[in-house]
């Protein structure tokens, strides 16, 4: 369970593992903000809420990611924690409402690594398998 | 797909055709050496689930595309659109395309000169690498000095280049120099999201992270004397260039778009061969909306790279008491993009939808869209390299109009994954190569400088010299880097 690296030959590839599907969104997101800097660096301080909805996983999942690229820019902020998180299904809707946390990105603690652009969706993939939940997605940076 | 798909026709040594076959509507040229073109059809044939050649022949099978499906001596895959790649599309039956523009809309290259010498560089070479490195914001959470509204936002929006120069940024003669003259008609900021704008409200005049920087750089050798002449480039001159895009704006269009064009693409019945060619009809609600969208991107990188112009002069200003008014644009052109132009199919002049994506407006002589002086000679094209290798100054021709809907290359395009250039260089270590080859680096992350490793990227020689023999964009100048700001 967690989440690593794939080579991609221009950006940077992706891939998370979880035994639950809200476990899987924390970990796909703590890949993405491995990206920018060392998630573990980053102290909570600021939470921003999030409410998502969408009629599939897969595009619920490129909706969380993105939001999150999104909310990182618009508030120059890092985030870190991502376990309060819950994905409820109503009728062929599912919902996710999560609380974020982090704080604003200082260069003199946070070691910087490349922006990024956006989550494509070159090879996007969510499955679930034996139980156990798998996600792939290239990001541009 | 079936596997003859990928034996590819030569038609001169640096034309290569893929026949129309299957879904195609036209065929796929690409215009690379021998070795390239075996290279992308060898890697179609092992599979690879990510590769140009296919994505050549997706983008040849949407509706209402002209001529061919085209791949330039940079290509490489891209975003369900191969990077190098240019398609056409008819109005009145073709698509506007998400991959075909990309994320970061409008990116692009700025070229200035300056009266420096290599001397006068060479003397106060820390101070001006500092001053433009605190002057210019760049890196990941970086913020401009300009702090919008969204109704300054959406000024920026369609006003682009000139509203920088109006907020006190560079001069008026500048957009005689850009593309478009700076601002391109039929920007709608309604069709933009008021996330994107809000994305941009700090983020005019910075330059982002990536393979984006600022560089000082000597012209190293003059290949075209006529056109270099008409350009204002002399060998032994100091010129900077600025390679940057859209910025957040930009980004988010591009992310809103992509679920916008799927939905599209389904509503239409358009093929979807590879998810990010996700595409809408130009002639319908969602195409106008996207192409309007799109246009507001271009206007912000073209105010983007406005903005640091003036940052750039004022911070020689600063470093060496240089003379802003002295700094002058030689040319901005943007390498991810989508327009309406007139060019030649089958004896008649047509409007067309051309999309380049990671490939540069190519306009040969006698096009009105260049400046006066650039006309008799065809339009520069500004390639870039890595830190540590030369940029080029090509220029645009009839044969490009002719064959390419007068389109070049933009760069060398990445070998190395970045993963595997931060396990094999170091940022630092790359800083003190830099440096020992005559290149002073300022930059906000050294993982980011590993990742932008010379090694890590093609040959640009290779590709320049394929630009150039293919008779599409000839030489004109080389560029070798002095200074170097990085995100």
């Amino acid at each position: 369970m967690g989440y690593r690296y794939l080579d991609h030959r221009a950006d940077m590839g992706l891939e998370a593992e979880s035994k639950t599907l809200e476990g899987l969104f924390q970990e796909a997101a703590r890949g993405l903000f491995g990206l920018l800097t060392d998630p573990d660096e980053v102290r909570t301080l600021q939470s921003r809420k999030l409410k998502l909805e969408a009629n599939n996983a897969e595009r619920l999942l490129y909706r969380w990611l993105s939001e999150l690229v999104s909310l990182r820019d618009l508030h120059n902020e890092l985030y870190g924690d991502f376990t309060e998180l819950v994905i409820n299904r109503h009728d062929s809707e599912l919902e996710l409402n999560a609380t974020v946390k982090g704080e604003k990105i200082n260069p003199e603690i946070h070691e910087l690594g490349t922006e990024v652009k956006g989550v494509t969706y070159q090879g996007f993939e969510l499955a679930e398998e034996n139980e156990k939940w798998r996600c792939r997605f290239v990001v541009d940076v | 797909m079936n596997q003859k798909q990928y034996d590819l026709k030569k038609v001169d040594k640096y034309t290569w055709e893929v026949p129309k076959s299957g879904n195609m509507n036209v065929p796929g040229r690409l215009f690379v050496d021998g070795e390239t073109a075996n290279e992308l059809a060898d890697e179609a044939r092992s599979g690879a689930d990510w590769n140009a050649l296919d994505q050549v022949i997706n983008v040849a099978s949407l509706p209402g595309i002209v001529k061919a499906s085209l791949g330039l001596p940079d290509i490489h895959p891209g975003y369900g659109f191969p990077i190098g790649g240019v398609a056409a599309f008819d109005p009145e039956d073709g698509v506007a395309v998400a991959g075909g523009v990309g994320f970061d809309i409008n990116c692009g290259v700025r070229l200035m000169g300056t009266p420096l010498s290599v001397t006068e560089v060479e003397k106060s070479r820390e101070e001006i690498a500092s001053s433009l490195f605190e002057t210019v914001p760049a890196g990941l959470g970086s913020e401009g000095e300009i702090d919008l509204s969204v109704e300054e936002i959406n000024r920026v929006l369609k006003e682009g280049g000139r509203f920088a120069v109006e907020r006190g940024y560079g001069l008026e003669s500048d957009l005689e120099f850009v593309e478009e003259g700076g601002r391109i008609a039929g920007a709608n900021p309604e069709d933009v999201s008021r996330r994107a704008k809000q994305r941009q409200f700090k983020q005019i005049g910075t330059l982002g992270s990536g393979n984006h920087y600022l560089e000082v750089q000597k012209v190293d050798e003059i290949y075209d004397y006529q056109a270099a002449d008409a350009y204002g480039i002399d060998e032994g001159q100091v010129v900077i260039s600025i390679h940057t895009g859209s910025r957040a704006l930009g980004h988010q269009i591009g992310q809103d778009y992509l679920e916008k064009l799927e939905d599209a693409s389904e509503k239409y019945g358009l093929p979807i061969k590879e998810k990010e060619l996700v595409s809408a009809p130009i002639d319908s609600p969602e195409g106008r909306q996207y192409m309007s969208a799109v246009r507001c991107g271009i206007n912000c990188a073209f105010a983007n790279r406005q903005a640091i112009s003036g940052l750039t002069r004022r911070a020689l200003k600063e470093a060496i008491g240089l003379d802003p008014e002295s700094v002058r644009t030689i040319y901005e052109v943007g390498h991810n993009t989508a327009k309406f132009e007139t060019h030649e199919v089958q004896g008649e002049e047509k409007e067309l939808l051309v999309h380049r994506k990671g490939s540069t407006r190519a306009f040969g002589p006698g096009r009105q869209e260049l400046p006066p002086s650039y006309r008799q000679v065809g339009g520069p094209l500004l390639v870039g390299g890595t830190m540590g290798t030369s940029s080029y100054v090509l220029r645009g021709s009839r044969e490009a109009m002719k064959r390419t809907f007068g389109s070049g290359v933009h760069g060398a395009g990445r070998a190395m994954s970045r993963k595997k250039a931060k396990s094999k260089f170091w940022g630092e270590d790359v800083e003190k190569r830099l440096n020992t080859e005559g290149i002073t680096v300022r930059t906000h992350s050294y993982p980011g400088l590993a990742e932008e490793a010379p090694g890590a990227y093609k040959d640009v020689e290779k590709v320049v010299n394929a630009a150039h023999r293919s008779g599409l964009t000839p030489k004109v100048a080389k560029l070798k880097p002095l200074i170097v700001i990085k995100g």
